[in-house]
């Protein structure tokens, strides 16, 4: 272990927040954040169009508003909810059964505004290969968001697959695992639980901005490193609405490492691998929304 | 260099080539004569001598806790068929630490040889030191032999696999942790790691004194190792990653310390050694290591490169034994140091370097994925394809990850494709997003988390990654237009069908994969019928690895029955 080489510290060096957007803070919210290059989606962008088109996309209500979903607060009687994981500007939670034989997944994406929800709705549906439309909730019989669609399953006749469904600013897809799950759940209550949760959430004003988490302070122990150097971090993020539902730590090459939290509670990069870092830090708030910060850099020299 | 023979009364004889003196000797000119005549080697006729004892080979250095690690006392009694009883002991100084051997022996015209274990009368290590082997005839006489021995402690503590000719070495990445999705990048420090844990006392060996034996390879290929909810910090063996037909190349730290058997401290390794040369050796099943490494030191390091790698892209173990020689200083002749330490490596062989989309960052591009490796050894085996190029790659993953030929028994993760007959739900996207351009490959090689049905952009896009992740260049998704399909086998499905949703058989769109920007393409979902009639049933298996996109066997006219559109698009971004 060499965790001990901390000792022999030098006097600490604040690193730079690296500003990945220009807001305050270094911070930037991750979703989508990587533009698609223009050769990558024509024929998908015309398939948008069509499915806009073939939906009425222009038609789907649209609800105030509100802060966000607290994905990892959700619970369901019988399931146990596995760590929020957050990619892409999605957030995803799996939860499974005592058996561990029955789960379901609840994907979302707080969006900034309504039409922002609607266009990941829209993916959602575009994403379908079959010729034939999803169902709406209300042909089902059923109400959930202020616009919602179900994959029947092929599992039996009425048996639903996924319920994708917008709530104001906020898309949300759940789907089951497996292929007898659709005989068991109830994916009707599933999404209504979510969606109520969306609602029970503040409503936000016209030009309110999303509760995005705030990384108020984010450095490293050294500036310059050996690799096998663990390297103390200092995170201080706020959350107005509670304790972040995830924390993921991303280290850009081409050096090499990993943080890591322990008992003591505190983050370290542990380097293993010579070169350049960036580390970054996505926060992923109670309600969904993420924030980026990056150190600029870390030179890893070699052992 | 000569060796002694002493007498029990402190009389002392020098051997000096074939003549024997006596001489007379105080037992501090003793010490001195003794700490003088050294040598790694005796070896004397037995038949200078009258009768008694001779000195033969025996070892002059030795680390006992080395597998195989004996050393080996040789002597001569005389004459031929004499019954003498013979003890043969180890001292520290003037105390006995360990009777090595007591009891009758017959005079031989070859050596009597004895192996010490280097334990004591406790069944402890000794420590690394200085030390004496004595051969004494237990009525005392004739003198008794005394052989010098250092008892050293040799071993290795980390190995870091280095590239031998440009970049053409990798490391290799995990995607979970415990129930987490976290990547975690092999340490390029060191591949191989086995040191002290917290509240161990030493690197080399246990609290106990024991070795520490070789850290046992890391075959898991999800996970990295873990101590408990951690990563594991001190003792690992992760695979290695080369270019195929390259010289894997280590740099191999040796040991500091080692532990006391007897008292549980920390005791050096007790090289180098004055007078004398120790040098690192290495070979395994493919041929010896070479290395210009002509010493070496505690802690230090020594570079070695192996025998070539396969020319293919596989997965292989080698055993590598890592020796020592020494010499004494001057000396041409190097003898062998006893017993090995023996390290096991699994090494994975690209045929390029990975690839990935333009502007990706993060963990998960620091090299391939374990997982995906395996998967491709574990394809091109069952499927019997030599893979030595990208087009064999691309043969193997196609057909591999779909997974319906006659020696594979399921599909990538056991995934079905989503359509209502196989209890699916009309081919939704389940692992692909297409916001971003992401694939979730780790979740769907963590046992299809997301579940089991996938529809084409999912396939599309984990093929299209696993492909460029293995080396093969220019790879990408290929975005299709409306299809009415034909006679289609989709993946995880039991036959061929024309009725894919039960209500219907075509494509709103679909996702394929192409390396030469759309013509010829790779589908990862579905095989097509090339039996002449394509939309008839049954079928018979096309596989759509790099096949044309026109033609009679091309893949627009064997898959659907309008013209279809094409978009080259990129590889998607993984995570």
């Amino acid at each position: 272990m060499k965790i001990t080489r901390l000792m022999k510290s030098v006097p600490l060096v604040l690193i730079a927040v690296g500003l990945i957007q220009a807001s305050a803070l270094g911070q930037k919210q991750a979703s989508g954040a990587r533009p698609a290059p223009a050769e990558v989606q024509t024929g998908y962008q015309k398939r948008l169009a069509e499915v806009a088109a073939q939906y009425g996309s222009e038609g789907w209500q649209a609800s105030p508003r509100r802060a966000g979903l607290p994905l990892g607060e959700l619970e369901f009687p019988g399931f146990v909810g596995e760590d929020v994981y957050s990619s892409a500007g999605h957030i995803e939670r799996r939860f499974c059964g005592a058996d561990d034989l029955l789960s379901f997944n609840v994907e979302a994406k707080v969006c900034d505004n309504v039409p922002a929800a609607h266009a990941v709705m829209l993916e959602w549906l575009a994403g379908l290969s079959s010729l034939a439309p999803a169902p709406s909730a209300a042909e089902l019989g059923f109400a959930v968001g202020d616009v919602g669609y179900a994959g029947l399953s092929g599992a039996a006749p009425g048996a639903i697959s996924w319920i994708a469904f917008s709530r104001a600013n906020v898309a949300v897809r759940v789907s089951v695992d497996e292929v007898h799950a659709p005989l068991t759940l109830d994916m009707q209550a599933i999404s209504r639980e979510v969606d109520r949760q969306v609602m029970l959430q503040t409503e936000l004003g016209p030009k309110q901005a999303l509760p995005r988490p705030v990384v108020r302070r984010l450095e490293v122990q050294q500036a310059n490193c050996v690799a096998g150097d663990v390297l103390a971090i200092d995170l201080d993020v706020q959350d107005a609405e509670g304790e972040p539902a995830a924390i993921t730590w991303t280290v850009n090459g081409p050096g090499q490492g990993y943080v890591e939290r322990r008992d003591d509670g505190v983050f370290r990069l542990y380097t293993t691998g010579p070169g350049r870092i960036e580390l970054s830090v996505q926060v992923t708030g109670r309600l969904g929304v993420s924030s980026v910060a990056s150190l600029v850099a870390i030179e890893v020299e070699d052992d | 260099m000569q060796p002694v023979l002493a007498d029990s009364s402190g009389s002392k004889m020098l051997l000096l080539g074939s003549l024997t003196v006596a001489l007379s000797l105080f037992l501090g000119t003793q010490l001195s004569l003794c700490q003088v005549v050294s040598g790694p080697e005796v070896k004397v006729p037995p038949s200078v001598l009258t009768s008694g004892l001779t000195p033969a080979d025996t070892t002059r250095i030795a680390d006992p806790k080395l597998n195989g690690g004996e050393l080996q006392i040789s002597f001569g009694l005389e004459p031929i068929g004499v019954q003498k009883s013979v003890v043969v002991e180890a001292l520290q100084g003037a105390s006995v630490v360990a009777t090595i051997f007591a009891g009758n022996l017959t005079g031989s015209a070859t050596p009597q040889v004895v192996t010490w274990d280097g334990r004591d009368g406790s069944n402890n290590f000794v420590d690394p030191g200085e030390y004496q082997i004595q051969v004494r005839l237990s009525n005392g006489l004739p003198p008794a032999l005394l052989y010098p021995l250092t008892i050293v402690r040799l071993g290795i503590t980390e190995i870091e696999a280095q590239p031998s000719l440009g970049s053409d070495e990798w490391q290799m990445v995990y995607f979970m942790k415990g129930t987490s999705y976290i990547f975690y990048t092999t340490p390029a420090i060191h591949e191989y790691l086995s040191v002290k844990d917290t509240g161990e006392v030493s690197d080399l060996d246990l609290n106990s004194g024991e070795p520490r034996t070789a850290a046992g390879l890391h075959t898991a290929t999800a996970q990295p190792a873990m101590e408990g909810a951690n990563y594991e910090d001190d003792r690992y063996n992760y695979p290695l990653c080369y270019l195929m037909g390259r010289q894997p190349v280590f740099e191999v730290t040796y040991g500091a310390q080692g532990t006391s058997s007897a008292s549980g401290g920390a005791v050096s390794a007790n090289f180098p050694v004055a007078g004398f040369e120790i040098r690192p050796q290495a070979q395994d099943g493919a041929g010896s290591w070479t290395t210009t490494a002509t010493s070496i030191s505690p802690g230090g390091t020594a570079t070695f490169t192996g025998p070539a790698l396969p020319a293919n892209a596989t997965r292989l173990e080698r055993l590598v034994e890592w020796t020592w020689q020494y010499r004494a200083a001057g000396d041409v002749t190097w003898t062998d140091l006893p017993g090995s330490f023996t390290t096991q490596h699994r090494f994975y062989t690209l045929i390029g370097a990975p690839q990935w989309r333009t502007g990706a960052s993060g963990t998960q591009y620091s090299g391939p994925w374990v997982e995906v490796a395996d998967y491709v050894y574990t394809w091109k085996d069952q499927l019997g394809i030599a893979v030595v190029d990208q087009a064999t790659v691309v043969e193997a993953i196609f057909k591999g990850f779909i997974g319906q030929h006659p020696s594979l028994t399921a599909s990538i993760e056991g995934v079905i494709y989503d359509c209502y007959p196989m209890g699916g739900d009309g081919g939704a996207t389940h692992y692909f997003q297409f916001s971003g351009t992401n694939m979730r490959l780790s979740k769907l090689l963590n046992n299809h988390a997301l579940g089991v049905y996938v529809n084409c952009s999912d396939c599309s896009a984990a093929a299209s990654a696993i492909t460029a992740m293995m080396g093969v260049q220019n790879v990408k998704m290929l975005y299709l237009g409306t299809m009415n399909l034909k006679a289609i086998w989709g993946i995880g499905c039991p036959d061929y069908t024309l009725n894919l949703w039960g209500s219907g058989h075509g494509f709103s769109y679909h996702h394929i994969v192409t390396r030469f920007n759309g013509d010829p393409v790779c589908d990862a979902c579905m095989a097509l019928d090339v039996d002449g009639s394509p939309s008839t049933l049954p079928g018979t298996p096309g596989w759509n690895c790099d096949r044309p996109w026109t033609g009679t066997l091309g893949y627009d006219f064997l898959s659907s029955s309008n013209a279809v559109s094409r978009t080259v698009e990129t590889l998607p971004y993984i995570n």
